[in-house]
């Protein structure tokens, strides 16, 4: 092992179920070999939602209201536990040796700050995620967890696998 | 698959081996498996510009490929946006790229020296130079360093972004050693 440093150490695998999430798995798994990873499925409450969007700034109240009414954290929740479950399996697949997580808040301060908690040497992260707010470059996950993670992070294109 | 003979050979010597020692044939089937899963060695492209980000970025991908892979490092002489540098013809532009991955070598990590080093001296930005060698030698990623830079910075287009919407491979960025103090090495060479 010691001849391996960084094979006994563990990554840090971001999933959010998008297709682009998906293929960052198997390209991963296929560059990095078996390794201890944790995968992590994250979560936003809706309470989050509105101080972040100006368009909803002025009925952020009354959706939040409605969100409570219509369980929408509860729904959110129960597709995160769909989701890491679909993840484990695919890490697995890819050879890691993975335990799945979920955690709920931002995406990108959550994903900064179990990396920080597990000491990761590597984020792997897809280039865009589930929204599908068209940016030039990067999935604003992405570009967020670039800016502030203060360790590696290995950003997976969504051509590689089919160059 | 050009050589059917052989693998008809290859076959028939599996199935007598088989037949006479079944435990040796197994282990000298997991042994050829062991062996061709080596000859696929493992290589990253490295972009190395002598800023902190970069010679971490270097530790990073040496300490990845230790003990038998091999790192391409690339040097691109040109910067984005801008055309090549006036002063400097292209011999003295990649006599000064060699005389920055010399200095790698003298301050980067011990690991660099384990596994096999190829370098590149590029006379194209960094996004083309990077991209273009990591199509030519098959490389699993391409690894870069990262500074910090403001938001709006970082939006409008630095080396990284632009090579993450580039590249045809993961792109791994390393930040550089947070008990570093920002430009130590950078802004003042050693001398």
């Amino acid at each position: 092992m010691s001849s391996e440093p960084m094979a006994s150490k563990r990554i840090l695998l971001c999933f959010d179920g998008s297709d682009d999430a998906v293929r960052a798995i198997a390209v991963a798994g296929e560059l990095l070999g078996a390794r201890t990873a944790t995968l992590l499925t994250v979560w936003e409450p809706a309470a989050s939602w509105a101080p972040y969007d100006p368009a909803t700034a002025l009925t952020g109240g009354v959706s939040r209201m409605a969100a409570k009414e219509l369980g929408l954290d509860e729904i959110a929740s129960e597709l995160a536990r769909a989701t890491i479950e679909r993840g484990t399996k695919l890490a697995g697949k890819a050879g890691f040796d993975v335990t799945g997580e979920i955690s709920s808040g931002k995406p990108w301060r959550a994903i900064c700050d179990r990396a920080k908690e597990i000491d990761a040497t590597l984020i792997v992260l897809g280039a865009r995620g589930l929204s599908r707010v068209e940016s030039v470059l990067l999935g604003s996950v992405s570009a967020a967890v670039l800016a502030h993670a203060e360790r590696p992070v290995m950003v997976i294109p969504a051509t590689s696998g089919d160059r | 698959m050009s050589k059917p003979d052989d693998n008809d050979a290859d076959k028939a010597r599996q199935v007598a081996a088989e037949l006479i020692q079944p435990v040796g044939a197994g282990i000298a089937g997991s042994a050829r498996v062991a062996e061709h899963v080596k000859t696929v060695q493992r290589c990253l492209v490295l972009g190395y510009d002598h800023t902190d980000s970069a010679l971490a970025a270097a530790a990073w991908a040496a300490n990845e490929l230790v003990p038998d892979g091999r790192l391409v490092v690339v040097h691109a002489t040109r910067s984005l946006h801008l055309p090549a540098m006036p002063i400097a013809s292209p011999r003295e532009r990649r006599r000064l790229g060699h005389v920055l991955i010399d200095e790698l070598l003298l301050e980067g990590t011990d690991s660099l020296f384990d596994i096999e080093l190829q370098t590149e001296i590029s006379d194209d930005d960094p996004v083309s130079a990077l991209t273009d060698a990591a199509r030519r030698h098959d490389a699993g990623a391409i690894v870069v360093g990262h500074d910090e830079h403001s938001w709006l910075h970082s939006t409008l287009g630095t080396v990284t972004s632009q090579l993450l919407n580039a590249s045809p491979v993961p792109v791994v960025v390393v930040p550089r050693e947070l008990d570093r103090p920002a430009g130590a090495s950078a802004s003042a060479p050693p001398r």
